[in-house]
Protein backbone atom coordinates (compact mmCIF):
# COMPACT_ATOMS: atom_id res chain seq x y z
CA UNK A 1 0.00 0.00 0.00
CA UNK A 2 1.08 3.04 -0.94
CA UNK A 3 1.96 6.43 0.78
CA UNK A 4 -1.23 8.38 -0.45
CA UNK A 5 -3.62 5.16 -0.15
CA UNK A 6 -2.00 4.65 3.74
CA UNK A 7 -3.00 8.79 3.95
CA UNK A 8 -6.71 7.90 2.19
CA UNK A 9 -7.51 4.82 4.38
CA UNK A 10 -6.98 6.77 7.32
CA UNK A 11 -8.84 9.54 6.16
CA UNK A 12 -11.59 7.05 5.06
CA UNK A 13 -12.16 5.66 8.43
CA UNK A 14 -12.72 8.98 10.11
CA UNK A 15 -15.81 10.67 10.33
CA UNK A 16 -14.40 13.78 8.47
CA UNK A 17 -14.60 12.29 5.26
CA UNK A 18 -18.19 10.99 5.64
CA UNK A 19 -19.54 14.80 7.11
CA UNK A 20 -17.09 16.55 4.02
CA UNK A 21 -19.48 14.18 1.81
CA UNK A 22 -22.96 14.96 3.69
CA UNK A 23 -21.55 19.20 3.68
CA UNK A 24 -20.84 18.74 -0.41
CA UNK A 25 -24.93 17.33 -0.91
CA UNK A 26 -26.06 20.31 1.30
CA UNK A 27 -23.69 23.33 -0.47
CA UNK A 28 -25.46 22.49 -3.86
CA UNK A 29 -28.20 24.52 -3.23
CA UNK A 30 -25.64 27.85 -2.18
CA UNK A 31 -25.55 28.14 -5.53
CA UNK A 32 -28.24 31.14 -5.89
CA UNK A 33 -25.57 34.09 -5.14
CA UNK A 34 -24.33 33.24 -9.19
CA UNK A 35 -27.10 33.04 -11.52
CA UNK A 36 -25.52 31.01 -14.55
CA UNK A 37 -24.72 28.61 -12.55
CA UNK A 38 -28.94 28.00 -11.46
CA UNK A 39 -30.46 24.94 -13.71
CA UNK A 40 -27.09 22.90 -13.71
CA UNK A 41 -25.92 20.31 -11.59
CA UNK A 42 -22.60 20.15 -10.14
CA UNK A 43 -22.05 16.79 -8.61
CA UNK A 44 -18.89 17.89 -6.31
CA UNK A 45 -20.12 14.38 -4.12
CA UNK A 46 -18.81 12.30 -6.81
CA UNK A 47 -15.32 13.49 -6.10
CA UNK A 48 -15.04 11.74 -2.82
CA UNK A 49 -17.51 8.97 -3.50
CA UNK A 50 -14.55 8.26 -6.45
CA UNK A 51 -11.72 8.11 -3.27
CA UNK A 52 -13.75 6.17 -0.98
CA UNK A 53 -14.92 3.85 -3.83
CA UNK A 54 -10.99 3.25 -4.78
CA UNK A 55 -9.97 3.29 -1.19
CA UNK A 56 -12.17 1.47 0.73
CA UNK A 57 -13.74 -2.38 1.46
CA UNK A 58 -16.00 -1.70 4.44
CA UNK A 59 -19.52 -3.27 4.27
CA UNK A 60 -21.63 -0.57 5.56
CA UNK A 61 -20.36 2.08 2.97
CA UNK A 62 -22.62 1.29 -0.39
CA UNK A 63 -25.75 1.95 2.69
CA UNK A 64 -23.86 5.36 3.26
CA UNK A 65 -23.62 5.93 -0.64
CA UNK A 66 -27.15 4.61 -1.15
CA UNK A 67 -28.53 7.00 1.90
CA UNK A 68 -26.22 9.83 0.56
CA UNK A 69 -28.08 9.47 -2.83
CA UNK A 70 -31.46 9.53 -1.10
CA UNK A 71 -30.74 12.63 1.22
CA UNK A 72 -30.20 14.33 -2.32
CA UNK A 73 -33.33 13.58 -3.42
CA UNK A 74 -35.49 14.56 -0.88
CA UNK A 75 -33.33 17.69 0.00
CA UNK A 76 -33.41 18.85 -4.19
CA UNK A 77 -37.02 16.96 -4.84
CA UNK A 78 -35.84 14.85 -7.64
CA UNK A 79 -37.84 11.35 -7.48
CA UNK A 80 -36.75 9.18 -4.73
CA UNK A 81 -34.13 7.02 -5.49
CA UNK A 82 -32.85 8.90 -8.46
CA UNK A 83 -29.46 10.04 -6.44
CA UNK A 84 -29.80 7.05 -5.08
CA UNK A 85 -29.30 4.98 -7.54
CA UNK A 86 -26.74 7.21 -9.71
CA UNK A 87 -24.65 7.42 -6.66
CA UNK A 88 -24.64 3.76 -5.55
CA UNK A 89 -24.07 2.79 -9.39
CA UNK A 90 -21.12 5.24 -9.60
CA UNK A 91 -19.78 3.80 -6.62
CA UNK A 92 -19.97 0.03 -7.92
CA UNK A 93 -18.75 1.41 -11.11
CA UNK A 94 -15.18 2.45 -9.71
CA UNK A 95 -15.34 -0.54 -7.03
CA UNK A 96 -15.32 -2.97 -9.92
CA UNK A 97 -12.96 -0.91 -12.00
CA UNK A 98 -10.27 -0.78 -9.26
CA UNK A 99 -10.56 -4.48 -9.35
CA UNK A 100 -10.14 -4.75 -12.92
CA UNK A 101 -7.69 -1.89 -13.93
CA UNK A 102 -4.76 -0.90 -11.99
CA UNK A 103 -5.46 2.84 -12.33
CA UNK A 104 -2.12 4.74 -9.90
CA UNK A 105 -1.24 8.04 -11.90
CA UNK A 106 -3.12 11.02 -10.98
CA UNK A 107 -3.91 12.54 -14.65
CA UNK A 108 -5.24 8.32 -15.59
CA UNK A 109 -7.22 8.76 -12.30
CA UNK A 110 -9.07 12.30 -13.33
CA UNK A 111 -9.86 10.57 -16.34
CA UNK A 112 -10.84 7.19 -15.37
CA UNK A 113 -13.38 9.91 -13.34
CA UNK A 114 -14.71 11.87 -16.22
CA UNK A 115 -15.32 8.76 -18.38
CA UNK A 116 -17.21 7.11 -14.90
CA UNK A 117 -18.88 10.35 -14.85
CA UNK A 118 -20.20 10.95 -18.45
CA UNK A 119 -21.73 7.41 -17.85
CA UNK A 120 -23.05 8.40 -14.90
CA UNK A 121 -24.87 11.54 -16.07
CA UNK A 122 -25.70 9.80 -19.40
CA UNK A 123 -27.63 7.31 -17.20
CA UNK A 124 -29.23 10.49 -15.89
CA UNK A 125 -30.32 11.84 -18.75
CA UNK A 126 -31.57 8.08 -19.91
CA UNK A 127 -33.97 7.85 -16.73
CA UNK A 128 -35.00 11.41 -17.33
CA UNK A 129 -36.15 10.45 -20.74
CA UNK A 130 -37.92 7.22 -19.76
CA UNK A 131 -39.90 9.39 -16.78
CA UNK A 132 -42.75 11.31 -17.31
CA UNK A 133 -41.95 13.52 -13.87
CA UNK A 134 -38.54 14.87 -14.85
CA UNK A 135 -36.18 16.03 -18.04
CA UNK A 136 -33.39 17.35 -18.90
CA UNK A 137 -31.78 19.65 -21.49
CA UNK A 138 -28.78 17.67 -22.85
CA UNK A 139 -27.00 20.96 -22.91
CA UNK A 140 -27.13 21.37 -19.09
CA UNK A 141 -25.97 18.05 -18.70
CA UNK A 142 -23.36 18.01 -20.50
CA UNK A 143 -21.77 21.65 -19.25
CA UNK A 144 -22.34 19.78 -15.16
CA UNK A 145 -20.79 16.65 -16.39
CA UNK A 146 -17.78 19.04 -17.29
CA UNK A 147 -17.97 21.23 -14.58
CA UNK A 148 -17.99 18.28 -12.00
CA UNK A 149 -15.00 16.83 -14.29
CA UNK A 150 -12.90 20.43 -13.83
CA UNK A 151 -14.05 20.37 -9.87
CA UNK A 152 -11.86 16.67 -9.32
CA UNK A 153 -8.76 18.31 -8.59
CA UNK A 154 -9.84 21.25 -5.87
CA UNK A 155 -12.11 19.01 -3.99
CA UNK A 156 -9.73 15.89 -4.46
CA UNK A 157 -7.38 17.90 -2.95
CA UNK A 158 -9.51 19.48 0.03
CA UNK A 159 -10.33 15.76 0.32
CA UNK A 160 -6.80 14.70 0.76
CA UNK A 161 -5.11 17.71 2.48
CA UNK A 162 -8.02 17.00 5.89
CA UNK A 163 -6.18 13.70 7.07
CA UNK A 164 -2.90 15.64 7.12
CA UNK A 165 -4.61 18.35 9.21
CA UNK A 166 -6.16 15.71 11.51
CA UNK A 167 -2.81 14.45 11.86
CA UNK A 168 -1.29 17.60 13.28
CA UNK A 169 -3.97 17.97 15.67
CA UNK B 1 -18.16 5.29 11.65
CA UNK B 2 -14.60 4.50 12.42
CA UNK B 3 -13.41 1.14 10.97
CA UNK B 4 -16.63 -0.17 9.64
CA UNK B 5 -16.63 -4.12 8.64
CA UNK B 6 -13.27 -6.11 9.94
CA UNK B 7 -13.02 -9.35 8.70
CA UNK B 8 -10.47 -10.38 5.88
CA UNK B 9 -9.58 -8.33 2.62
CA UNK B 10 -11.43 -11.48 0.69
CA UNK B 11 -14.47 -12.20 2.63
CA UNK B 12 -15.03 -8.18 2.86
CA UNK B 13 -14.81 -7.22 -0.93
CA UNK B 14 -17.17 -10.10 -1.68
CA UNK B 15 -20.02 -9.44 1.21
CA UNK B 16 -19.19 -5.23 -0.10
CA UNK B 17 -20.03 -5.94 -3.23
CA UNK B 18 -23.14 -8.09 -2.70
CA UNK B 19 -24.27 -5.28 -0.52
CA UNK B 20 -23.39 -2.97 -2.79
CA UNK B 21 -25.41 -4.61 -5.61
CA UNK B 22 -28.54 -5.17 -3.04
CA UNK B 23 -28.83 -0.93 -2.83
CA UNK B 24 -28.57 -0.61 -6.87
CA UNK B 25 -31.65 -2.92 -6.63
CA UNK B 26 -33.38 -0.95 -3.42
CA UNK B 27 -32.84 2.41 -5.46
CA UNK B 28 -33.88 1.15 -8.42
CA UNK B 29 -36.70 0.10 -6.54
CA UNK B 30 -37.37 3.20 -4.85
CA UNK B 31 -36.99 5.18 -8.29
CA UNK B 32 -39.68 2.94 -9.97
CA UNK B 33 -41.90 1.78 -7.43
CA UNK B 34 -42.26 4.73 -5.04
CA UNK B 35 -44.17 7.32 -6.66
CA UNK B 36 -43.09 11.13 -6.10
CA UNK B 37 -46.18 12.09 -4.14
CA UNK B 38 -45.87 9.42 -1.97
CA UNK B 39 -47.06 10.32 1.73
CA UNK B 40 -44.01 9.38 3.70
CA UNK B 41 -41.38 11.35 0.75
CA UNK B 42 -43.75 14.21 1.07
CA UNK B 43 -43.14 14.09 5.23
CA UNK B 44 -39.21 13.05 4.50
CA UNK B 45 -38.75 16.08 2.04
CA UNK B 46 -40.61 18.51 4.76
CA UNK B 47 -38.75 17.16 7.63
CA UNK B 48 -35.56 17.59 5.44
CA UNK B 49 -35.89 21.23 4.10
CA UNK B 50 -37.48 22.29 7.71
CA UNK B 51 -33.99 21.36 9.33
CA UNK B 52 -31.80 22.44 6.33
CA UNK B 53 -33.62 25.53 5.65
CA UNK B 54 -32.13 27.35 9.00
CA UNK B 55 -28.47 26.04 7.69
CA UNK B 56 -29.71 27.70 4.32
CA UNK B 57 -30.48 30.74 5.47
CA UNK B 58 -27.15 31.28 7.69
CA UNK B 59 -24.74 30.06 5.11
CA UNK B 60 -26.58 32.13 2.09
CA UNK B 61 -26.33 35.61 3.61
CA UNK B 62 -22.73 36.55 2.71
CA UNK B 63 -23.53 35.05 -1.21
CA UNK B 64 -26.69 37.31 -0.95
CA UNK B 65 -24.62 40.29 0.61
CA UNK B 66 -21.75 40.28 -2.36
CA UNK B 67 -24.90 39.88 -5.05
CA UNK B 68 -26.08 43.23 -3.41
CA UNK B 69 -22.63 44.90 -4.08
CA UNK B 70 -22.54 43.58 -7.36
CA UNK B 71 -25.85 45.09 -8.27
CA UNK B 72 -24.80 48.11 -5.96
CA UNK B 73 -21.64 48.33 -8.30
CA UNK B 74 -22.95 47.98 -11.67
CA UNK B 75 -26.05 50.39 -10.79
CA UNK B 76 -22.99 52.94 -9.81
CA UNK B 77 -21.85 52.51 -13.41
CA UNK B 78 -24.55 52.97 -15.76
CA UNK B 79 -26.20 55.95 -13.38
CA UNK B 80 -25.93 58.43 -15.91
CA UNK B 81 -27.85 55.89 -18.44
CA UNK B 82 -30.18 55.12 -15.94
CA UNK B 83 -30.89 58.57 -15.35
CA UNK B 84 -31.91 59.57 -18.53
CA UNK B 85 -33.94 56.52 -19.50
CA UNK B 86 -35.90 57.17 -15.69
CA UNK B 87 -36.28 61.00 -17.12
CA UNK B 88 -37.53 59.29 -20.25
CA UNK B 89 -40.16 56.97 -18.69
CA UNK B 90 -41.42 59.42 -15.99
CA UNK B 91 -42.15 61.96 -18.39
CA UNK B 92 -44.27 59.10 -20.40
CA UNK B 93 -46.24 57.89 -17.33
CA UNK B 94 -47.35 61.33 -16.60
CA UNK B 95 -48.73 61.61 -20.01
CA UNK B 96 -50.58 58.80 -19.51
CA UNK B 97 -52.38 59.40 -15.99
CA UNK B 98 -55.11 61.34 -17.25
CA UNK B 99 -55.30 58.63 -19.35
CA UNK B 100 -56.00 55.52 -16.73
CA UNK B 101 -58.13 58.05 -14.67
CA UNK B 102 -60.59 57.97 -17.64
CA UNK B 103 -60.10 54.31 -17.78
CA UNK B 104 -60.39 53.56 -14.40
CA UNK B 105 -63.82 55.33 -14.14
CA UNK B 106 -64.65 53.45 -17.73
CA UNK B 107 -63.74 49.88 -15.74
CA UNK B 108 -65.83 50.47 -12.53
CA UNK B 109 -69.02 51.40 -14.80
CA UNK B 110 -68.66 48.02 -17.14
CA UNK B 111 -68.21 46.20 -14.04
CA UNK B 112 -70.98 47.91 -12.44
CA UNK B 113 -72.99 46.90 -15.64
CA UNK B 114 -71.90 43.73 -15.36
CA UNK B 115 -71.88 43.12 -11.59
CA UNK B 116 -69.06 41.49 -11.54
CA UNK B 117 -67.63 39.71 -8.65
CA UNK B 118 -64.37 41.11 -7.57
CA UNK B 119 -61.12 39.67 -6.49
CA UNK B 120 -60.71 39.64 -2.82
CA UNK B 121 -58.48 41.55 -1.02
CA UNK B 122 -55.37 39.39 -1.50
CA UNK B 123 -53.42 38.30 1.53
CA UNK B 124 -49.59 38.25 1.02
CA UNK B 125 -46.38 37.09 3.07
CA UNK B 126 -43.05 37.57 2.17
CA UNK B 127 -40.27 35.24 2.18
CA UNK B 128 -36.41 35.19 1.39
CA UNK B 129 -34.99 32.74 -1.17
CA UNK B 130 -32.28 30.93 1.13
CA UNK B 131 -31.61 27.83 -1.40
CA UNK B 132 -31.35 27.09 -5.16
CA UNK B 133 -32.51 23.73 -5.84
CA UNK B 134 -32.09 23.79 -9.50
CA UNK B 135 -30.34 21.28 -11.46
CA UNK B 136 -31.09 19.84 -14.60
CA UNK B 137 -33.77 17.71 -13.40
CA UNK B 138 -35.98 19.82 -10.95
CA UNK B 139 -36.45 23.66 -11.08
CA UNK B 140 -37.65 24.55 -7.29
CA UNK B 141 -36.23 27.27 -4.42
CA UNK B 142 -36.48 26.85 -1.01
CA UNK B 143 -38.19 29.97 0.74
CA UNK B 144 -37.51 30.65 4.52
CA UNK B 145 -41.30 30.99 5.52
CA UNK B 146 -43.68 28.60 5.68
CA UNK B 147 -46.70 27.23 7.04
CA UNK B 148 -46.78 29.45 10.13
CA UNK B 149 -47.37 32.26 8.12
CA UNK B 150 -50.44 30.60 6.55
CA UNK B 151 -48.26 29.35 3.36
CA UNK B 152 -49.89 26.30 1.68
CA UNK B 153 -49.29 23.95 -1.18
CA UNK B 154 -50.47 25.53 -4.35
CA UNK B 155 -50.93 29.34 -3.49
CA UNK B 156 -48.88 31.91 -6.14
CA UNK B 157 -45.41 33.06 -5.34
CA UNK B 158 -44.61 36.11 -7.04
CA UNK B 159 -42.01 38.56 -7.71
CA UNK B 160 -41.07 41.98 -8.35
CA UNK B 161 -41.99 42.04 -11.78
CA UNK B 162 -44.52 39.40 -11.80
CA UNK B 163 -45.55 35.58 -11.26
CA UNK B 164 -42.59 33.23 -10.35
CA UNK B 165 -44.26 30.17 -9.68
CA UNK B 166 -46.12 28.06 -6.50
CA UNK B 167 -45.92 26.92 -3.33
CA UNK B 168 -44.80 22.95 -3.95
CA UNK B 169 -44.80 21.74 0.03
CA UNK B 170 -44.19 24.05 3.31
CA UNK B 171 -43.68 23.30 6.58
CA UNK B 172 -43.46 25.16 9.56
CA UNK B 173 -40.35 27.64 8.97
CA UNK B 174 -39.95 26.50 5.28
CA UNK B 175 -41.56 26.42 2.15
CA UNK B 176 -40.51 24.62 -1.64
CA UNK B 177 -41.51 26.94 -4.45
CA UNK B 178 -42.09 24.96 -7.99
CA UNK B 179 -40.59 27.35 -10.17
CA UNK B 180 -42.59 28.19 -13.77
CA UNK B 181 -39.58 26.63 -15.87
CA UNK B 182 -39.54 23.62 -14.23
CA UNK B 183 -41.44 20.20 -16.24
CA UNK B 184 -44.42 19.98 -13.91
CA UNK B 185 -45.10 23.53 -13.79
CA UNK B 186 -49.08 24.10 -15.53
CA UNK B 187 -50.71 26.79 -15.21
CA UNK B 188 -53.54 28.72 -17.17
CA UNK B 189 -52.70 31.56 -18.68
CA UNK B 190 -54.78 34.09 -20.84
CA UNK B 191 -53.71 36.74 -22.96
CA UNK B 192 -53.85 40.17 -21.82
CA UNK B 193 -56.66 41.46 -24.37
CA UNK B 194 -58.11 38.19 -23.60
CA UNK B 195 -58.56 36.41 -26.86
CA UNK B 196 -56.63 33.04 -25.92
CA UNK B 197 -56.29 30.80 -23.21
CA UNK B 198 -53.70 28.03 -23.03
CA UNK B 199 -51.53 26.25 -20.76
CA UNK B 200 -48.07 27.52 -19.57
CA UNK B 201 -45.79 24.84 -19.48
CA UNK B 202 -42.00 24.37 -17.85
CA UNK B 203 -39.46 22.27 -19.72
CA UNK B 204 -36.66 22.50 -17.51
CA UNK B 205 -35.34 25.47 -19.97
CA UNK B 206 -35.16 29.21 -19.10
CA UNK B 207 -37.94 29.69 -21.35
CA UNK B 208 -41.45 28.12 -20.80
CA UNK B 209 -44.06 27.07 -23.75
CA UNK B 210 -47.36 27.93 -24.39
CA UNK B 211 -49.50 24.40 -24.44
CA UNK B 212 -52.85 23.55 -25.30
CA UNK B 213 -53.66 26.49 -27.56
CA UNK B 214 -56.65 26.39 -29.61
CA UNK B 215 -56.06 26.14 -33.44
CA UNK B 216 -58.23 29.47 -33.93
CA UNK B 217 -55.60 31.22 -31.43
CA UNK B 218 -53.59 33.67 -33.27
CA UNK B 219 -50.79 35.16 -31.72
CA UNK B 220 -48.00 38.00 -32.01
CA UNK B 221 -44.34 38.51 -30.89
CA UNK B 222 -44.66 41.18 -27.90
CA UNK B 223 -48.50 39.85 -26.46
CA UNK B 224 -48.49 40.03 -22.69
CA UNK B 225 -49.75 37.05 -20.73
CA UNK B 226 -50.93 37.14 -17.44
CA UNK B 227 -52.87 34.43 -15.20
CA UNK B 228 -56.56 33.13 -15.80
CA UNK B 229 -57.34 32.27 -12.65
CA UNK B 230 -59.09 28.84 -14.49
CA UNK B 231 -59.61 25.88 -11.93
CA UNK B 232 -59.59 28.69 -9.23
CA UNK B 233 -56.21 28.22 -7.62
CA UNK B 234 -54.40 31.63 -8.67
CA UNK B 235 -55.82 34.83 -8.84
CA UNK B 236 -56.38 36.15 -12.21
CA UNK B 237 -54.28 39.13 -14.01
CA UNK B 238 -51.05 38.10 -12.45
CA UNK B 239 -48.34 39.35 -15.27
CA UNK B 240 -46.38 36.24 -16.39
CA UNK B 241 -44.65 37.34 -19.52
CA UNK B 242 -44.05 38.25 -22.91
CA UNK B 243 -45.00 36.09 -25.94
CA UNK B 244 -41.80 35.63 -28.51
CA UNK B 245 -42.69 33.23 -31.86
CA UNK B 246 -39.72 30.83 -32.58
CA UNK B 247 -40.52 28.07 -35.54
CA UNK B 248 -44.17 28.44 -35.00
CA UNK B 249 -43.93 28.14 -31.15
CA UNK B 250 -44.88 30.51 -28.44
CA UNK B 251 -41.96 30.84 -26.14
CA UNK B 252 -42.74 32.90 -23.51
CA UNK B 253 -39.81 35.66 -22.14
CA UNK B 254 -40.80 35.51 -18.87
CA UNK B 255 -40.55 39.18 -16.81
CA UNK B 256 -39.43 37.71 -13.76
CA UNK B 257 -35.72 36.78 -13.36
CA UNK B 258 -35.94 33.42 -12.08
CA UNK B 259 -32.22 33.22 -11.52
CA UNK B 260 -31.81 36.01 -9.08
CA UNK B 261 -34.49 35.46 -6.89
CA UNK B 262 -33.59 37.22 -3.22
CA UNK B 263 -37.06 37.98 -1.92
CA UNK B 264 -40.28 36.74 -3.15
CA UNK B 265 -43.98 37.44 -1.84
CA UNK B 266 -46.52 34.48 -1.52
CA UNK B 267 -50.31 34.94 -2.02
CA UNK B 268 -52.08 33.88 0.87
CA UNK B 269 -56.00 33.02 -0.42
CA UNK B 270 -55.84 29.64 -0.97
CA UNK B 271 -58.73 29.32 -3.40
CA UNK B 272 -59.52 32.13 -5.06
CA UNK B 273 -63.18 31.99 -6.61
Amino acid sequence: MSYATEKSSTLIDNGVFYLGMLVLVWVGGIYNWQGWLSGLDIGLPFVPLFILARQSNSKLVPLFVLALGLFKDVLGGTPFGFWGLLFITFYVLIYAMQRLVSVEGYREQWMSFALNIGIIYTIAFAIALGRQDITASPLAMIISALATCLFYPLIALLFRLTPAMIGEE
Amino acid sequence: MARLGSRGRRGRAISATGIAVLCILAAFFFLVFVPRKTAWVYWLENKTTAIMTPLYSVASAPFQKIREWQMDWSNLLDAHEQNEALRGANKTLNNRLGELDLMRAQLKKYQDLLALPLEPDLRMASARVVADLNSPFVHTLLANNGSRAGIAKGQAVIGAHGLVGRIFSSNNNAARILLLTDFNSHIPVITHDGATRAILSGRNQAVPILSFLSRQATLADGDQIVTSGAGGYLPAGIPVGTITIEDNQPHIMLHEDLTHLDYVRIILSAQIK
